[in-house]
């Protein structure tokens, strides 16, 4: 039982300790004695489909501008066609602010330039400059009943149905008519500030906004995404006390 | 006229503050007087005929301002320098208006630690004759986004700059390559300087570091006696905060700053040399100063954490965000328990005098540092 991580882009995109999440996933993974392995896919990386076969989890993190013009070209030119048919078999994955922006349809910049995405999924993101103001802070959101319902989380989480973490964001995501939020927001902007949805669940695929790292305190979508990665049922427990100490502290925190 | 009335209000509203208690009142001056004169540091009073020293980076500007003027004063020299940490305009501002005198006379001689996201701004309104880069590195992204950003004002503000202002910047930052290329200019690349490094009694290859640019940036302003040089890096005592050392009730406080990846690297480096019973005390707050987003903890290098910290006996965390550095710490392998984390500083304190051990070494971000030498001095800064 191996979990074997495609971890795209590590140097270039690791904005806000996101990478963070990887290392988690990897002590989580541990901590039930399945070994690990962390694939690290850069710009210079010739991917292959059997590369891709190996990998049962992917990550991409969020990035700065700069850095995110210096591998879009590769992603849109080179490893999105594995991606999309990552995506498309059902693969598991975790996407992070500017990658989960670049799955989407497009992305219009300050300057309103459109940067096309990948196309996978059917969302679009528009940074409005200085007309409105960055999305920043500490933020609580409700699963949406798309993972609430999965059986392999009901199983993983029965009571806990909330996510915490830290926003910042300029771009703001719309989401198209037929695809499931990550979540609904209680505290926070989440996607646009307008809407009150947060981040993407397609297939089997995570996309959100949320820093903090993510799963540093979410520890069930942490162990959700480990558990559909081997396509078990479900993991055995993990002493999680201090962490859910931490969560529960995080949902009081004021924004 | 306006200037010295500006002056005098400035120096009653501080008089005014300290009285009645108001809080430590360091950047009220300043703040009083941009009101009743928005331009005063372009006034023919601002002048510091024997120079102007700036020092921005994102680690090390207080203890280098402070090594600067340690090193002026040694060679009998005054200096006007904002000690009290205040550097953004108001803080500049105070601190000259507080140590003029009221006929407006005051040293020839100026040292000032500034912010690395204001620092074009103050480009505007002095003239340096040296500019010391330290260093660049993550710090509050929610406030000053990625590091590019501040290389880009920086080389906007740098480039017109007359030819004869002084850029000094540290060897080994790639990023101050390229400012050199951007700005079309030449700056003076400082490290370490193993004679400097032996006089220097502060722990740390960062003070090092630090220690080279000060020596550099003075030797600007006038020649340097070597041996006063000396006397005065063997004489260095941190600046609050920054490996000073605190007594209460008989135990030993180290407070090492680590406000952020950089420094708290920097700072696992001091704590490796430490003995395994030496008291691990790290506080993390999330205020305003301080960065609302702590998911800079995780950019901490993993193994360097955990090689520096597992084996220490006692760890106690205190600080709004003290769950997430417990997380951080557990997820790093490092063993930790909710017992280990107290609400307040004060119950954190309690518990470690309960403790037989004398060392403690603090490892505070910028507010809880603050908070930490209050709780252990009953003062904020000085």
């Amino acid at each position: 039982m191996k979990l074997t991580i495609g971890y795209f882009y590590p140097n270039l995109l690791n904005l806000y300790g996101d990478h963070g999440n990887v290392d988690i996933l990897c002590y989580r993974a541990r901590m039930r004695g399945i070994t690990v392995e962390v694939m690290k896919i850069n710009e210079e990386t010739v991917l292959t489909d059997e590369m891709m076969k190996e990998c049962n989890l992917i990550f991409m993190g969020g990035g700065p501008d700069a850095a995110q013009e210096t591998m879009y070209r590769d992603l849109i030119e080179q490893k999105g066609y594995f991606l999309k048919k990552y995506v498309h078999d059902g693969g598991v994955g975790l996407l992070i602010c500017g990658s989960y922006q670049l799955f989407g349809q497009y992305y219009i910049d300050a300057d309103g330039k459109q940067l096309d995405g990948l196309g996978i999924f059917d969302i679009t993101t528009r940074h409005f400059g200085k007309a409105k103001k960055r999305c920043i802070g500490n933020v609580v959101a409700t699963l949406d009943s798309a993972i609430t319902t999965d059986p392999v989380f009901q199983s993983i989480s029965p009571s806990l149905s909330k996510i915490v973490g830290f926003e910042n964001h300029g771009g703001r995501t719309y989401l198209g008519k037929d695809i499931s939020p990550f979540a609904q927001v209680v505290k926070g902007y989440g996607n646009n500030g307008e809407d009150r949805l947060e981040g993407i669940f397609y297939n089997n695929i995570i996309g959100t906004y949320f820093h903090g790292p993510l799963l540093s305190k979410n520890w069930h979508i942490a162990d959700f995404l480990i558990a559909k990665a081997l396509q078990r049922d479900t993991l055995d427990p993990i002493d999680d006390t201090l962490v859910q100490k931490a969560f529960d502290v995080a949902l009081r925190i004021k924004k | 006229m306006r200037f010295f009335i500006t002056l005098f209000i400035a120096k009653i509203g501080y008089a005014c503050i300290r009285f009645l208690r108001l809080g430590s009142g360091h950047t009220w001056p300043g703040h009083l007087a941009l009101r009743l004169y928005p331009h005063i540091l372009k006034d023919k009073r601002m002048i510091f005929p024997e120079g102007i020293i700036f020092v921005t980076g994102t680690n090390g500007k207080t203890t280098t301002t402070k090594l600067i003027r340690h090193i002026i004063e040694e060679h009998g020299k005054a200096v006007v320098h904002n000690y009290t940490g205040g550097n953004l305009l108001n803080g500049i501002v105070s601190a000259i208006l507080l140590q003029m005198q009221w006929n407006a006379s005051m040293p020839s001689i100026a040292v000032f630690e500034v912010d690395e996201f204001f620092l074009p701004k103050l480009l505007h309104y002095m003239n340096p004759t040296v500019v010391v880069l330290l260093n660049l590195s993550r710090d509050q992204l929610d406030r000053y986004g990625e590091v590019d950003t501040i290389v880009e004002r920086w080389g906007q503000a740098i480039a017109p700059l007359s030819q004869n202002v002084k850029i000094i910047a540290y060897r080994d930052q790639q990023e101050f390559d390229r400012l050199e290329n951007v700005t079309d200019r030449s700056f003076e690349r400082f490290s370490t300087n193993s004679a400097i490094s032996e006089d220097l009694q502060m722990e740390g290859s960062h003070n090092d570091k630090n220690a080279d640019a000060a020596v550099r940036a003075v030797s600007h302003l006038f020649p340097l006696d070597q041996k006063r040089v000396q006397r005065a890096l063997h004489s260095f005592s941190p600046a609050y905060g920054r490996g000073e050392n605190i007594r209460f009730h008989e135990k030993n406080f180290s407070i090492f700053l680590a406000k952020n990846p950089a420094s708290f690297m920097h700072n696992i480096e001091i704590v490796q040399k430490k003995g395994y019973s030496t008291i691990i005390w790290c506080i993390l707050n999330d205020r305003i100063p301080d960065g609302r987003d702590v998911s800079w903890i995780y950019d901490i290098e993993t193994e360097a954490l955990r090689q520096a910290f597992s084996l220490h006996t006692t760890i106690v965390l205190s600080g709004t965000r003290r769950y997430d550095m417990a997380v951080r710490f557990h997820y790093a392998g490092i063993p930790i328990s909710v017992s280990s984390i107290y609400d307040t500083h004060e119950a954190a304190l309690a518990a470690i005098l309960e403790n037989s051990e004398t060392d403690v070494i603090v490892l505070p971000n910028y507010s809880a540092m603050l908070e930490v030498r209050k709780v252990l001095t009953g003062r904020s800064i000085l």
